[in-house]
């Protein structure tokens, strides 16, 4: 138990806005997607949320969210996590404020702990055509 | 009975909160800000109770009036014509 435990991806759900009740903790996770679609590239997404829950490890943690688009990092963001013990659930929020998408196409929502990638989310842009 | 919780989440933001801008920020104190408030309430309470007093009431109505506008508070100063009116 000393921390080098890698962590197990519990979830990775894309969504508007996750909710933290004052008091229990408890989260509500609000209008969840997997795909944008946009008329002009490139687009910025105005606001968007990444609820991860991840499990199995003990220790402090570096864990980082990556947007790629197939080789290409557009996004990084996380910081130190700290896992109580190896049974909890924890549960990180990235909020997303002016996401950039330059073109068309898959792109993935990875998760990174110690700079190992854990697991990852799909979801897609497609242009609207006029 | 049951009940569930979980632990407080981590939260990240991106991008980045400029934490040195947010300390550039000019601030008033806290008591500043609540005389200012407080300045402003008596100022706009005053500008009701003009109103009020424009109005062709009788002291009764007139006190009713202002307690159900809560300026009735604000009305303090012993100088006033107004003050003596009521009290």
């Amino acid at each position: 138990m000393n921390g080098t435990e890698k962590p197990i991806g519990v979830a990775i759900i894309v969504c508007d806005k996750v909710i933290t009740e004052v008091g229990t903790g408890n989260k509500t996770i609000v209008s969840t997607f997997n795909n944008i679609r946009t008329a002009n590239f490139p687009c910025i997404h105005p606001y968007m949320a990444v609820y991860v829950a991840l499990s199995n490890s003990v220790g402090v943690k570096p864990i980082n969210l990556l947007l790629k688009f197939g080789e290409k990092t557009l996004i990084r963001v996380g910081g130190k996590i700290t896992f109580p013990d190896r049974n909890a659930v924890v549960e990180i929020i990235f909020n997303l404020v002016g996401v950039p998408f330059t073109e068309a196409g898959a792109y993935c929502f990875e998760i990174h702990a110690d700079d190992e990638y854990i697991f990852e989310s799909r979801f897609s842009v497609t242009k609207i055509e006029e | 009975m049951s009940a569930c919780c979980a632990l407080e989440p981590a939260v990240f933001y991106y991008p980045k909160p400029d934490e040195e801008a947010e300390k550039k920020k000019p601030s008033l104190p806290g008591n500043v800000c609540i005389e200012l408030y407080f300045d402003l309430t008596a100022m706009i309470s005053q500008e009701i109770l003009k109103i009020l007093l424009s109005q062709e009431m009788s002291d009764k109505e007139l006190i009713e009036a202002a307690e159900k506008t809560g300026t009735f508070q604000f009305w303090n100063n012993p100088q006033d014509d107004v003050y003596n009116r009521l009290l």
